[in-house]
């Protein structure tokens, strides 16, 4: 298990606080021994357990905003618009006076909300995003903490959003708030279990759940090993991001911006943070497990990888939200509970029993080479295209049947190529 | 075993930090109020639930259907479901070698056992939205 | 105090967790709306889960994170939404007595409980697997350079086990272990009960209407 000195943000800044820790600063911090004698060492420790802390979470902002002008450009070029473009070059700083003017907004709170439950919301939906950047390893040595419970962690805590969007529906007491919560709700938990489920395989193939070990795993990258598992945790993370395909708890045309409608001000802020931030990180934690992570190869420093990779993910997922229409909510729950809940049990059977054959050479714990990688994403792979082929003729839609097109009631079914022939009122004939 | 609870110290360091972010936001924005940067200019319309333009139907709604609590009863049986998965899937590879097919294979039995009620779910089409 | 040593940071994290865990009980009986009594026991959860961790079993505490306060507290706010009387329903039931008595005896009890169990380290677990597991030294018995047969604690790993007594290293993959090796009949029973609990679920819904 890494301790908290294999962290060489954390190393160098303790061992530059403290005067003489021998045991634990062997090799020193960059200007040698600091100035805190030893018995204030926990000082040096929570010092710079602060300071790295702080550049994480406010990195984490600065690139919310760079990612929402990314957003809101690439939206636009997607649609052959220009996009944002006047204030800064090409339109950088529009992000920025958006929040400041989000920041001086007033707060109006509804008459009839709940206000210690509608004020505690926004707060309680941001925290658990921020939580996930705790653990995620940024490059070789970049890291804040590596638990041994890693990725069981991040899915424990982002679990916790759900309790805010309940939060966030109820306190403001408003018909269309709660209407769109509970179809929130009702969505993160159907998607939380096959996403919980899909990472699995990796945590197999690794032997651990801490987040090092898995990118250390990683001689092939697990989105080759384990297409299965990674395409349902993409759908997963995709979907409780809220947005399109998915945005049925925020359907515009439908509910306008759901639980958000009676949150102003900097509250609505929180949100539209929270919906970003997870976005980050969903593209962190599928770098992470997916991706092999900061690992690459050599000229380019790790954390390079990192967030180039976590760029390429960020720009996948916004083709996506760009290009596809909204599913309707029975789709939507139909997906989860009919199509990647199983996706994700065959991978964990197939990827069990390659585990099962290669582990018998091995020593106890030690993880699985290159070559061994290679088979099992070969036997994977087949496994995929007929497992998603399967699937497929499962879920697909049956045809309408004809008495419902013979109904004098007009009805416009989904997915018939002809409308059935209506005359028009008053049409000379 | 220092470490372990070193880690879990960074952690709550973290914790901490991660809740007072926000809050120092919202309290920022507050303090503009009090400087009056902020406008505070509430009204009996500005302060009605917003219903699409509508003027608000009933003072308190309870809309809740009961299908939800269904979801939720599901949620929660497969979120435990899961939960024993990752300690199996943590030592699998060790234990193939120890057990053999007894660790994939109790897996399976427990996984084969909750497919039951999954398949039983499916026909009674518990698992469509209504 | 010094953040190094165990009893004194721990003994803090042990203060506050209780406290949260406490706190939020106290204000789930004292509040009026019902909701916001739902939210207090989540907030409780959270400091239950704090204690596991003090106890250094992080896979619990991670585990009561995901399943009560992710899904169980969820459960109770919504079925505390189909409560008539939401904002006020948290009634006292006017029996003070009654309520002082039962909760002074399940508290006696508890606590007889508590002094009565002799407290088990990891170095007077009988079970040898267990302990190897819990210092994070487990080897399997095929690994090479050990004796076939039962898998034993190697000599690298008994000095990381006096390094390191008292205290769980990797708690997950032990009770993964001891799962599949001594509570196989218990693990499958689990599946019996959580397939019983599905079959609940699916029998309080109604079936689907025909049009």
């Amino acid at each position: 298990m890494p301790t908290f000195l294999d962290n060489s943000w954390f190393r160098n800044i303790y061992c530059n606080l403290v005067e003489n820790d021998s045991a634990r600063c062997a090799s020193g911090g960059w200007f040698g021994d600091g100035i805190l004698p030893n018995n204030l060492a926990w000082l040096a420790y929570t010092v710079a357990a602060f300071v790295i802390c702080f550049a994480i979470l406010n990195a984490l902002l600065g690139s919310v905003i760079v990612y929402i002008w990314a957003w809101r450009r690439v939206f636009a070029r997607f649609q052959r618009r220009s996009g944002p473009n006047r204030w800064g070059p090409f339109g950088m700083l529009t992000t920025v006076a958006d929040a400041i003017k989000t920041m001086f907004k007033e707060d109006v709170v509804p008459a009839e909300a709940d206000r210690l439950i509608f004020n505690i919301a926004p707060v309680l939906m941001v925290v658990p995003v921020f939580m996930v950047f705790a653990v995620i390893p940024f490059g070789a040595g970049t890291f804040f903490v590596d638990l041994n419970v890693g990725i069981l962690f991040i899915i424990a805590v982002t679990s916790g959003s759900v309790l805010a969007v309940v939060m966030a529906a109820y306190g403001s007491a408003n018909r269309v708030a709660i209407f769109s919560g509970m179809r929130s709700v009702a969505l993160l938990m159907s998607y939380e279990i096959p996403m919980a489920i899909s990472v699995i395989g990796a945590v197999m193939v690794a032997g651990s759940l801490s987040l090092g070990r898995i990118v250390e795993a990683q001689d092939v990258p697990f989105i080759i090993v384990m297409p299965l598992g990674f395409l349902v945790f993409a759908i997963c993370a995709l979907a409780e991001s809220n947005q399109t395909p998915f945005d049925i708890a925020e359907a515009e045309s439908e509910l306008g911006s759901g639980y958000l409608n009676d949150y102003s001000s900097m509250k609505f802020g929180m949100f539209y943070l929270a919906e970003f931030a997870a976005g980050i990180a969903a593209a962190a934690i599928i770098t992470t497990v997916f991706l092999s992570g900061w690992r690459g190869w050599w000229p380019i420093p790790s954390q390079f990888w990192f967030f180039g990779k976590m760029g390429a993910v960020l720009f996948g997922m916004m083709w996506i939200r760009f290009t596809w229409p909204r599913l309707r909510p029975d789709q939507v729950m139909g997906l989860a509970w009919k199509g990647l809940f199983e996706l994700t049990l065959i991978n964990l059977l197939s990827t069990g029993i390659m585990v099962a054959v290669f582990a018998d050479e091995e020593a106890p714990g030690d993880l699985f080479s290159a070559n061994e990688l290679w088979i099992m994403a070969a036997v994977n792979w087949v496994v995929f295209v007929v497992s998603i082929w399967a699937i497929g003729k499962v879920l697909a839609p049956k045809p309408y049947r004809a008495a419902m097109l013979e109904a004098p009631v007009q009805l416009y079914p989904v997915g018939v190529d002809e409308m059935p022939a209506v005359k028009a009122a008053g049409a000379a004939d | 075993m220092q470490d372990y609870f070193r880690q879990y110290g960074l952690l709550v360091i973290f914790v901490a930090i991660a809740i007072g972010m926000p809050i120092g936001m919202l309290s920022l924005s507050l303090l503009a109020q009090r400087f009056k940067v902020r406008p505070s200019r509430s009204s009996e319309v500005k302060r009605a639930a917003y219903e699409s333009g509508m003027p608000p139907m009933s003072p308190k709604p309870t809309l809740f259907n009961i299908r939800y609590y269904q979801y939720a009863l599901l949620f929660v049986v497969f979120d435990v479901e899961t939960v024993f998965l990752y300690p199996w899937a943590v030592k699998y590879g060790v234990m193939t070698q120890q057990f053999g097919l007894v660790a994939l294979g109790a897996m399976l039995v427990f996984l084969g056992v909750l497919t039951v009620p999954y398949l039983y779910a499916w026909r009674k089409r518990a698992l469509e939205w209504q | 105090m010094n953040l190094f040593e165990v009893s004194g940071s721990t003994t803090a994290a042990f203060w506050a967790a209780s406290a949260l865990a406490i706190g939020a009980a106290v204000m789930v009986v004292t509040v009026k709306n019902v909701f916001r009594a739902s939210i207090f026991l989540a907030f409780s959860f959270i400091g239950v889960a704090g204690l596991y961790f003090v106890l250094s079993a992080e896979f619990i505490g991670i585990v009561q994170i995901l399943v009560y306060v992710g899904a169980v507290s969820v459960l109770v706010a919504f079925a505390v939404m189909l409560v008539r009387d939401v904002s006020g329903g948290n009634r006292s039931i006017g029996k003070p007595v009654v309520a002082l008595v039962i909760a002074a005896l399940v508290g006696a009890s508890l606590i007889f409980v508590a002094y009565e169990t002799s407290w088990q380290r990891i170095d007077d677990i009988a079970n040898a697997d267990a302990v190897a597991g819990l210092a994070g030294t487990y080897v399997g018995s095929d690994a090479p350079g050990l004796p076939s047969g039962e898998s034993i604690v190697s000599a690298a790993g008994a000095d990381a086990l006096g390094a390191q007594r008292g205290v769980f290293a990797d708690t997950t993959g032990v009770i993964g272990t001891l799962l599949i090796k001594d509570f196989l009949l218990a693990f499958e029973i689990i599946g019996m009960v959580l397939t019983a609990a599905l079959i609940g679920a699916l029998a309080i819904m109604r079936e689907r209407r025909t049009t």
